[in-house]
């Protein structure tokens, strides 16, 4: 694949992953799809990458899927304590404060 | 004498911790003999170095404060003519309003409490009167602000105490804008907060950048000291302890915005501008209030529109250019007002109300109150003698050199000052006795302060040039020159107006006994004096409801709601947005995507 | 190697703290936690004045990170005296919290000592993770809300950063900070500019990325809500600095400064309506953050003024927070009805840091504004110090609300004294004093080592 086809893929992905924000109501498809949104970034940076030197930018990216893992590990934990709690996981379970 | 210096402002510093922190440690004489001690002592540090003074400004240097920059403000003390003229009214008042209050609040269950604040507020105005610089002033000024508020406030079980303390604060915070913003312009122009840099560069200053950093002073001033626009916090002042009104009210803090202005004259004569309008605001907010009094029984609210009116004499004095005749009539209005305070305290001490309709003839149960409230009222009048006397008489002779408009309104405001301060004599002291059971005089340790005043209200007029020599190395010290015989005749109008006045006040309120009081009026209508009706008809009728126009209207009407109505709207803006915190998180999440979108579409508009 | 010292001391305390809270108890995991804290601190102060770059340029210790630094730390001690006492009585018996709280403060000091973004992105990530599992620690649906609206949304905050280094990228072919990058007017450079900066102000709750605030301190254990108002702040507020070369660009000059703006005002006129004080607090949060970023927009020029107030801030409101720790999350304002009689020097200290935090004199509070906004105005930006000052002025009728109603009306008055919540109290109030009336104990450092 080209760069400009991944570069478009990569926008696509991020623009999913955003948009899934707002059209699911769904905590653990929202998370998922920052997820996703994250990926299309990591997937961004390896394509600028490939005009100077990729190893570093490579790196990166591993050094990030890490971190993005372990943030999900904890998001995940909290959602699966608000399912067992009220035993459905869209947003309106964590609406309480406002105002 | 930087230990002395240190001293005066330290000393009741030391008395406020002490009875913040210990004082419920210290029994009842303990704490009435210590607080009045520590400003006791500061008393005497300042008279020390005002004999010792060798008349030229000196910076007393204690520690470095804030030094970062080009941003250099020292903590030192500043003692030159202004300030240790200033700094030994404000401790002597305060002393001797110290030891009133042993007196006064002895019985309160909050004394303690009361002490803390009040020796609080004397360091406060200490460091606000010798800070050499904008941002200790600021520190001080903040200071009294919020000590004022507390004593405002100080019986917080009264809702109207503390709604007037939240008035007051809400007002002052007007000013403090103003003030702040000031110092921050002034900073940018020249880099410097030193009032002596400030002084010594003000002429190379454009003159719009003075104006604008003068008017955002004044601004500040007309808070603090309560004028046109800001003034309406005071008279719901007076809903604090007597003494408070005295000291705080009266005295010392109100008139902290005249010292600021005498302190930078040269920023302000830089622009001619900002002191034509700290003149013109001056007088008319003397006008203003002085009519206001005319209408008011509450005996309080009287003494608190004459404050108003009295500082509006000194920021025209100031404003025309004769600094040394308005902070004279600082100097001596401290020590008249204080003792009308005073006095009113102890006669509101004595028969339990406010309301002069339900005084009366009080002059021979409480002669030494009687005696020292009538010098109160003859130095305010400006009955040739007394203090006030002196001090008004030269800031008309200045304002009528400047502009024959100012002396006029000027003039008749001193007539209706003598007037409003005879019918509260005539009201509270003569007729019959309308109301009260048992009055007595105050005990000695209330009185012998107001007796000290009185002295005071009386012969501290008598030194008008010396003070005005004792200023001169200031260096922007100077009077214009006024023919003798034009003099004479100016005084003798103003001096004939007031006595007029005071007949008119007689006439009115005692020669015709059950006459005329206010609020009375089917007791005018008896047929006895056919001339009174028309009288009535053609002129007070008018006159009262026209001042009571302005007292309604004006007064708590239009300038309340600017002021308060703000509040409100503020209030209701914060409602509104807190609609956007929805509580869910898609909404969140459209935010900020929205401001990152925004943001980048903005940014890359033109490059792309 | 010296320069990792303090670094390595807190991640290599909070580390044995997690193996000791298994093996001995959680009592050893706080020993643990605050001795790493007490030794990394000592280890910054040894550090004060010693400059340079380590690990192949990826650490670096600069004048500012070695400020910050010790500001992190102390903030955490302080954080620690606060949070014991206070857990088991809202039934916390994990020791976790201590460790995560350590964790956290490490990810912080990566954060401040760094160069580079993907270390930085390391650094905020472990400050980040630490911080959601932190705001869920108390078993109540509050919490688990807090938690999971920081997480996600923090997701999305993540998101932001990394497209940020990926343009940055594009646009110099290094994660390495460079003046010359931020100058260089392409679009790529803007982006990643941008972007950065959405990511960090969305943990310094900066308009509009503020919107998790409220909901966030209301739910969080009030400890972890006074961490995440200072430690999270002054790293992400020290990133911040770090990528103020951007300022140059005429857009994100409008960025930051709308964003400074709108923060002032929603902050502040929100706040007035709230009747739950962590939620006030919150709000004055956004509004401090507010005056905070129009210190960024003098660059690197007006951080010591923006460090100072950081300092001020820091120590106002963590003092205010034990103040609120003593309720136990009993934070409706009419809990506070009838304090000052029941509990008069809880009540004189909550309106001690009030007064700070509303800017008067002679508290630190007040000096910090003066500073930052004459520093402000003397760079030209006037509208922006009037709209500060108007808001600071409206922003002095909630504090004292605060104040108020614990003086002024009657009430049961509860509260609960714990030593070390006290003795965080006076050490706060201490250092607000001594920052508002010696300044020159800390500014000596700021201008010496900053400006």
């Amino acid at each position: 694949m080209s760069s400009t086809a991944l570069f478009l893929l990569s926008a696509l992905l991020i623009s999913a992953g955003i948009a899934g924000f707002f059209v699911r109501k769904d905590l653990l498809t929202m998370l998922l799809s920052g997820e996703v949104a994250l990926s299309g970034a990591n997937l961004a940076l390896l394509v600028f990458a490939t005009r100077s030197s990729p190893t570093e930018a490579q790196a990166a990216v591993i050094a990030i899927l890490t971190v993005a893992a372990a943030e999900v590990a904890v998001a995940l934990a909290a959602i699966a304590v608000a399912i067992r709690d009220k035993g459905k996981a869209t947003e309106d379970i964590a609406s309480e404060m406002k105002g | 004498m930087s230990f002395l210096l240190a001293l005066i402002v330290l000393a009741p510093a030391l008395g406020a911790l002490v009875l913040i922190l210990l004082g419920r440690f210290l029994g009842k004489r303990a704490v009435f003999w210590f607080s009045p001690a520590t400003v006791g002592i500061s008393f005497l540090a300042s008279l020390i170095a005002f004999t010792t003074f060798k008349n030229h400004p000196s910076v007393f240097y204690l520690f470095p404060w804030i030094s970062v920059g080009k941003f250099h403000v020292d903590f030192s003390l500043l003692w030159d003519p202004l300030s240790s003229i200033m700094a030994l009214t404000v401790s002597g008042v305060s002393f001797l309003i110290h030891i009133y209050s042993v007196g006064y609040m002895g019985e309160d269950p909050g004394f303690r409490r009361y002490f803390a604040y009040l020796n609080l507020f004397t360091f406060s105005m200490l460091l606000l009167v010798l800070a050499p610089n904008l941002p200790m002033m600021f520190v001080g000024w903040e200071g009294v602000g919020l000590c004022s508020y507390l004593l405002i406030g100080f019986w917080f079980d009264r809702d109207t105490a503390a709604d007037a303390g939240k008035k007051a604060f809400i007002v002052n915070r007007v000013g403090d804008f103003g003030f702040l913003l000031g110092i921050f312009l002034l900073f940018t122009l020249l880099g410097n907060l030193d009032f002596q840099y400030i002084n010594s560069r003000a002429a190379s200053l454009p003159t719009t950048a003075a104006t604008a950093a003068a008017l955002l002073l004044f601004l500040g001033a007309t808070g603090k000291s309560a004028q046109i626009p800001l003034y309406i916090w005071l008279p719901d002042a007076m809903e604090g302890p007597t003494p408070v009104s005295a000291l705080i009210h009266a005295a010392t803090m109100v008139t902290a915005g005249v010292y600021m202005v005498s302190r930078l004259f040269p920023l302000f004569a830089r622009s001619g501008l900002a002191l034509e309008v700290v003149a013109w605001v001056g007088i008319i907010t003397a006008a203003l209030a002085a009519t206001i009094a005319l209408v008011q029984n509450d005996i309080k609210k009287v003494l608190a529109y004459s404050t108003i009116s009295q500082i509006g004499y000194m920021f025209t004095g100031v404003g025309v250019g004769a600094v040394s005749a308005g902070m004279f009539h600082l100097f001596t209005h401290a020590f008249f007002k204080s003792l009308l305070f005073l006095a009113a305290g102890s006669v509101i001490h004595a028969v339990g109300t406010q309301d002069m309709r339900e005084m009366g003839g009080l002059r021979r149960k409480m002669p030494i109150t009687f005696w020292v409230f009538t010098i109160g009222a003859l130095a305010i009048s400006g009955i040739p003698g007394f203090a006030g006397f002196f001090s008004k008489d030269q800031i008309l002779a200045q304002a009528y050199l400047h502009s024959k408009t100012l002396w006029t309104v000027g003039v008749i405001t001193a007539g209706l000052t003598a007037f409003y301060m005879f019918r509260l004599i005539f009201m509270t002291f003569y007729g019959e006795p309308r109301g009260w059971k048992h009055a007595h005089e105050s005990p000695p340790v209330m009185a012998i302060p107001m007796e000290i005043l009185a002295l005071l209200s009386v012969i501290s007029g008598w030194f008008f040039s010396s003070f005005h020599q004792w200023l001169k190395p200031l260096g922007y010290i100077h009077l214009e020159e006024l023919a003798h015989e034009r003099e004479l005749i100016l005084m003798g109008v103003s001096v004939g107006l007031a006595l007029a006045a005071i007949v008119l006040a007689w006439w009115i309120y005692l020669k015709r006994k059950r006459g005329l009081r206010t609020g009375f009026l089917y007791t005018l209508l008896t047929n006895k004096y056919y001339v009174d009706e028309i009288y009535e008809a053609l002129f007070v009728v008018p006159y009262r409801e026209g001042a009571r126009a302005v007292s309604r209207y004006f007064d708590a009407g239009v300038i309340d709601r600017a002021v308060l109505g703000s509040g409100k709207l503020t209030l209701e803006g914060g409602r509104l947005l807190s609609f956007l915190q929805t509580g869910l998180l898609k909404d969140y999440a459209l935010w900020m995507a929205a401001g990152i979108v925004i943001a980048l579409f903005v940014a890359l508009r033109g490059l792309l | 190697m010296i320069g990792v010292l303090p670094l390595a001391i807190l991640v290599s305390f909070s580390l044995s703290a997690l193996l000791l809270d298994l093996w001995a108890g959680r009592r050893w995991a706080k020993f643990a936690s605050y001795a790493g804290m007490a030794a990394a601190l000592a280890a910054e102060f040894f550090m004060w004045g010693r400059r340079g770059t380590y690990m192949g340029g990826l650490l670096v210790q600069d004048s500012m990170g070695i400020v910050a630094g010790v500001l992190i730390l102390i903030f955490a001690l302080l954080t620690l005296l606060i949070t014991d006492g206070y857990d088991l009585k809202l039934n916390i018996r994990e020791g976790e919290i201590y460790i995560l709280l350590a964790l956290s403060t490490a990810g912080a000091l990566v954060m401040v000592t760094t160069r580079h973004l993907l270390v930085a992105f390391l650094g905020m990530e472990i400050l980040s993770v630490a911080n959601y599992a932190l705001a869920g620690m108390r078993k109540d649906e509050l919490s688990r809300e807090a938690s999971v609206k920081y997480a996600i949304l923090g997701v999305m905050a993540s998101v932001f950063f990394v497209m940020g280094m990926a343009f940055y990228y594009a646009a110099g072919g290094s994660f390495f900070l460079d003046p010359r990058v931020a100058a260089n007017p392409s679009p790529l450079a803007l982006g990643a500019g941008l972007l950065l900066l959405s990511s960090l102000m969305f943990k310094v709750s900066l308009f509009p990325f503020h919107f998790w605030t409220p909901d966030v301190y209301q739910g969080s254990p009030t400890p972890v809500t006074a961490f995440f108002s200072v430690v999270t702040k002054t790293a992400g507020f020290l990133m911040l600095l770090r990528i103020s070369d951007f300022v140059i660009h005429p857009g994100v000059k409008w960025f930051i400064l709308g964003s400074s703006v709108l923060s002032m005002l929603y902050g502040n006129l929100v706040a007035l309506k709230q009747e739950n004080i962590k939620r006030l607090m919150a709000y004055s949060s956004i509004s401090h953050a507010g005056y905070m970023a129009m210190g960024l927009l003098l660059g690197k020029a007006g951080a010591w003024a923006l460090l100072f107030y950081l300092a001020a801030y820091g120590f106002m409101n963590l003092g205010a927070f034990a103040v609120i720790s003593s309720f136990l999350e009993k934070n409706s304002l009419k809990d506070f009805q009838g304090l000052s009689r029941k509990y008069p020097y809880l009540s004189a200290f909550l309106a001690f840091f009030m007064v700070s935090l509303a800017g008067f004199p002679p508290t630190a509070g007040f000096l910090a504004k003066f500073l930052l906004f004459a520093e402000v105005g003397d760079a030209g930006f006037w509208p922006l110090v009037v709209v500060a000052v108007l808001t600071t002025l409206v922003s002095v009728y909630y504090y004292l609300r605060v104040v108020l109603v614990s003086y002024m009306k009657e009430g049961p008055g509860i509260g609960y004294y714990y030593s070390t919540g006290i003795l965080a109290m006076f050490t706060s109030t201490f250092l607000v004093l001594e920052l508002g009336i010696f300044p020159s104990t800390l500014l000596v450092f700021l201008k010496y080592f900053v400006g």
